[in-house]
């Protein structure tokens, strides 16, 4: 599965920096580098069975442990 | 300031239909909130437009003061360089996982009623790559979109309720407010900040429309219609279902099912069920598409293409998260995402546009380049 994911992922990659090489869009280049990197990184680790926490549960646990706001 | 990437320019006609698509596309939460407000819902529908009012004006004069700028940017006007970039950060943390947990509803949808042995990551996928398509194409394609899609969704809605006659009954509206209020709010402020609130992020949107002058009038509209259609429906099913819409896991579906054409239970609830997919998933290109301007503007990228694949994978990460935590999730509707909304889309603006008129800004008239 993982390394599926990483053939999928590698070709999106190949697919998505060729436009800003052949442009000279170095900027781009590098912030479509960082935020793939991001993005690869939660889907492979989601598949290697890492359970990430989800952000809405540790904004409740602020509202509700921090503010003490609840329902 | 300079605009961004997109040269497209939508009408302001289309704007209405617009923001009334995007509203609908948040029906889902109709499944919570009948859970605590069965036979009020309508109270609530109502009551919500209402309260929305002075929210909305507050998006429109953002926009008036600002007319060609998106809210980063007005951000980085208002509140200066880093301030404003911290901001503006915080809202597209926001847009992203909006992004996933919007796009996570159709499938999870499509997979609960539809087709239960497909994994929803399947229509997920499927729904995303259509986003990317649509994001590819530019705010001009998105736009037409919503004049096909508007008249159809009103058209089905109003038929579906006239089919539905002959089993609802006026009884089953009262009584009136006769549930604890913590309930009553919990639905209002979920109905208010989903269904309504995130409109806010069409400030990424107007500066693209052409009819500056009639912003105002056709939000409004769009605003008005989004709320009909919403009550259309509430009524539509506390008139059939009352007190039963509260214990039923999607009343909205358990209704539409109820049609019967000439005695005979029609099974027709597909064709309503599949425009309500569809209007979920336009809301999802939008809150897609103003995810990439605000990732391009922040980043002062040359276009948001560039960023499309990137932005895309990490939205299919986050909803892959929102699957392991499907439970929490439906929990997080009606009680953390209501709140963060309301600080982020209601509160936030209100500081933006008070410190825009403290400092009055802008300095040139509007219009004018300021840069």
């Amino acid at each position: 599965m993982i390394f599926a994911e990483i053939f999928i992922l590698a070709g999106l990659a190949i697919i998505g920096i060729r436009a800003p090489i052949r442009k000279k869009w170095w900027k781009e280049l590098a912030v479509f580098i960082i935020l793939f990197l991001i993005g690869a990184s939660l889907m492979i680790m989601q598949a290697a069975g890492l359970k990430l926490p989800f952000i809405l549960d540790s904004i409740e646990g602020f509202f509700e442990n921090v503010l003490h706001f609840k329902y | 300031m300079e605009m961004s990437s997109e040269k497209g320019r939508i009408p302001g006609s289309e704007l209405i239909f617009m923001l009334s698509n995007f509203m609908l596309g948040s029906i889902y939460v109709t499944t919570y909130t009948f859970g605590f407000t069965p036979r009020n819902e309508w109270l609530v529908v109502i009551l919500a437009g209402i309260i929305y009012i002075p929210f909305a004006l507050i998006n429109i004069k953002l926009s008036d003061r600002f007319p060609n700028e998106n809210i980063i940017q007005i951000n980085d006007r208002v509140f200066g360089r880093v301030l404003g970039k911290v901001v503006s950060v915080v809202y597209c943390l926001f847009l992203l996982p909006a992004c996933a947990v919007n796009l996570r509803f159709p499938s999870a949808f499509l997979t609960n009623i539809f087709m239960l042995e497909t994994p929803f990551i399947v229509f997920a996928l499927f729904l995303l790559l259509l986003c990317v398509w649509i994001a590819k194409k530019g705010i001009e394609t998105i736009s037409r979109v919503s004049i096909v899609l508007s008249p159809l969704i009103i058209f089905f809605i109003i038929t579906y309720s006239l089919l539905l006659t002959n089993k609802m009954d006026v009884s089953r509206l009262l009584p009136v407010f006769d549930i604890p209020p913590k309930k009553f709010i919990q639905s209002f402020n979920t109905i208010l900040s989903i269904y309504m609130g995130e409109s806010f992020f069409f400030s990424m949107i107007l500066p693209y429309v052409k009819d500056k002058k009639n912003i105002r009038k056709n939000y409004f509209i769009g605003l008005a219609l989004g709320v009909f259609v919403m009550l259309v429906i509430a009524l539509m099913v506390t008139l059939v279902l009352g007190n039963v819409a509260s214990i039923s896991t999607a009343p909205l579906v358990q209704t539409v099912r109820l049609v019967e054409v000439l005695n005979i239970n029609a099974r027709i609830e597909f064709i309503f069920m599949s425009f309500l997919v569809i209007v979920a998933f336009y809301k999802c290109c939008i809150l897609f598409y103003a995810a990439l301007l605000a990732l391009e503007t922040l980043l002062k990228l040359k276009s948001y293409k560039v960023i499309i694949i990137p932005v895309a994978i990490m939205v299919f990460g986050l909803i892959m998260i929102t699957a392991a935590n499907s439970v929490t999730l439906a929990e997080d509707s009606t009680n953390s995402i209501p709140l963060v909304i309301f600080a982020l889309l209601f509160v936030l603006p209100i500081i933006t546009l008070i410190t825009a008129a403290a400092r009055k800004l802008p300095k040139t008239p509007p219009g004018g380049d300021s840069a």
